[in-house]
């Protein structure tokens, strides 16, 4: 990554646009799901790293860089999307949050590895109990708001609360399992 | 560690999907404080969380899109930095200017001949004829534009502002004009093609072959995204939770708040259907609100059927419904009648089954983006019903 990561650097700074290209097929998935993981928001962190591929591009920030410049991707999107995210994050353990954050290693995804991850995990979800495995998906998977999958399930937001606890409780079981699985 | 009670289960789950309140925040908080154990029972669980989405993140991800939009946001575009790397004096700046104004001029043309085309023999007719082999952009004042899939051109509107841009077979709308009132375009894409269209809240819409879409050129803050649809589109509607996204396709209204699905509804067929893959949307009849209508699961097909009015829903694989946007056709269970229906739309072909029995016996095929020769001597080997073409027209037996 790193010699590869320098030679586009090179071409970009002679205005390729080939070299951008592959600056983002290099680095738009890793660089979305790192910002996921502080906004937890798809469209916010598709948003930060598209503005941020288009500043770099329109701006020429390219010519300031001598090293790699993933590092720099990286951070920035890291401070632009806990920008984005100021006023939201009210009610949130920042310290708990960054040492999630760090136990989740973000460069180099490889989408097999993700693959699999998802059957194991998937098997794991797959064996809860039928209501609970359903709003355990609309709520973790589509990222519906109570209120919505209340309203998908007809049922009151308090059943959808209860059988949510349950499909928590219940993968906090096989957890250990589970993070061993995911970590790997 | 086990002996986590439901209050704290409720709370943890509260903080995780951000529907937490102060007071229960500061429950949360002093129950962490109470033990280390707590607080790793509470990390494990928010690693889980975030890996799950993760994973659900990355396997929806479209690159192709982030990167077209990319493109589409340039100031600087692509192209561009290139010619300027080799053209840096002035003269050729200079040199250009004709080159662009007459390219203006033969726009102006362009636009006045189809503007008298179309009042000259259409008079005041509202659904305007169109050229029937080209994608059509119809103005709110029923002027019509031809859209050359080669080309670029820019909309400008009455007051001559630039409302959008078209970029070979993408279409993008501006979201930073200013519009008080809704004003509408339709864009037609004949038999035979297909084009993307970006509308103003950023909403993706992929149009199918002989489909029609009207749009506003702006939504309106504060009002539901409203859009009309006659054919088929895939849709990949912008969050935005304020404003639900409705597409009404003849009595069918699809109601959604930010997601990814696929409409069809073609006048001749018999089911108006909707495939969603990603999120939730609720479909209703026209006499109907969303709370009388019927939700939808991702993976589901919804199909209304426009004569018993009924609506269905059934586990689907999605890929079939949406293999088109790469020129796919993908067949499963379906009448002989609606696979050529399908087929005269995607490769813009009169074909014409002579043999009766034939048209409602059920097929499974694939194809992905093939020739139509293929596909009929697919039919011919495998099922052996032959076909023979006469003027253009493609007779099957």
């Amino acid at each position: 990554m790193k010699s590869n990561d320098l030679k586009i650097l090179r071409e970009l700074k002679q205005g390729s646009p080939d070299a951008f290209k592959e600056l983002f097929d290099l680095y738009y998935i890793p660089l979305s799901t790192y910002a996921l993981k502080y906004c937890d928001s798809f469209s916010i962190a598709e948003d930060i790293v598209q503005d941020l591929f288009i500043k770099l591009w329109d701006e020429k920030l390219y010519l300031n860089f001598d090293e790699i410049i993933g590092p720099y991707l990286f951070k920035a999107v890291k401070n632009n999307t806990l920008q984005a995210i100021k006023q939201k994050s009210r009610y949130h353990f920042v310290e708990i949050e960054e040492l999630v954050n760090k136990l989740i290693i973000d460069e180099n995804i490889d989408i097999k590895f993700i693959e699999e991850d998802k059957k194991k995990l998937y098997t794991e979800i797959e064996a809860l109990p039928t209501k609970c495995k359903e709003v355990f998906k609309a709520i973790v998977l589509d990222n519906l708001k109570y209120k919505e999958v209340a309203l998908q399930h007809g049922i009151s937001i308090n059943t959808v609360k209860t059988h949510y606890s349950r499909a928590l409780k219940q993968l906090r079981n096989v957890l250990g399992i589970i993070i061993l699985l995911l970590i790997v | 560690m086990n002996n986590i009670n439901s209050h704290v289960s409720n709370l943890i789950s509260n903080y995780i999907s951000k529907d937490i309140s102060e007071k229960e925040f500061h429950e949360l908080k002093s129950w962490l404080h109470e033990d280390s154990k707590n607080e790793q029972f509470f990390i494990d669980h928010l690693q889980i969380y975030k890996k799950v989405r993760r994973i659900q993140f990355a396997k929806i991800l479209d690159e192709d899109a982030a990167w077209n939009n990319i493109v589409s946001k340039l100031k600087h575009s692509l192209e561009e930095d290139v010619t300027t790397k080799k053209s840096t004096s002035k003269s050729k700046y200079i040199k250009l200017i004709p080159v662009i104004s007459k390219y203006a001029a033969i726009a102006i043309i362009f636009l006045t001949i189809s503007y008298f085309y179309q009042n000259d023999y259409f008079g005041s007719d509202e659904k305007a004829v169109i050229p029937s082999d080209q994608i059509t952009l119809q103005f709110e004042n029923g002027t019509v534009q031809i859209i050359n899939e080669d080309g670029s051109t820019q909309l400008v509107d009455t007051k001559g502002t630039i409302v959008g841009t078209q970029k070979g077979n993408q279409l993008v709308y501006n979201n930073n004009i200013e519009k008080e009132t809704l004003v509408y375009n339709t864009l037609t894409v004949p038999y035979g093609k297909r084009f993307e269209i970006q509308l103003s809240d950023g909403t993706n819409v992929h149009l199918n072959a002989g489909t029609s879409l009207k749009y506003p050129v702006k939504f309106i803050k504060g009002e539901k995204r409203q859009v009309f649809l006659n054919g088929e589109a895939f849709f990949s509607v912008a969050k935005d939770i304020k404003h639900p996204f409705i597409v009404n396709a003849e009595n069918l209204n699809v109601e959604v708040l930010g997601t990814e699905f696929n409409v069809s509804a073609y006048t001749e067929d018999t089911d108006t259907e909707v495939v969603l893959v990603e999120g939730s949307v609720g479909m209703y009849k026209d006499s109907q609100t969303i709370k009388e209508g019927t939700m939808l699961l991702p993976g589901t097909k919804g199909s209304l059927n426009k004569e018993s009015l009924n609506i269905t829903t059934k586990k689907v694989n999605t890929l079939i419904y949406t293999s088109w946007r790469q020129g796919g056709l993908f067949f499963r269970n379906i009448p002989f009648k609606n696979i050529v229906k399908k087929m005269e739309r995607h490769f813009n072909k009169k074909i014409i089954i002579t043999n009766k029995l034939l048209e409602n016996e059920t097929f499974n095929a694939n194809f992905n983006d093939e020739p139509i020769e293929n596909i009929l001597s697919y039919f011919n080997d495998s099922f052996n019903i032959k076909y023979n073409i006469k003027n253009n027209i493609i007779y099957i037996n």
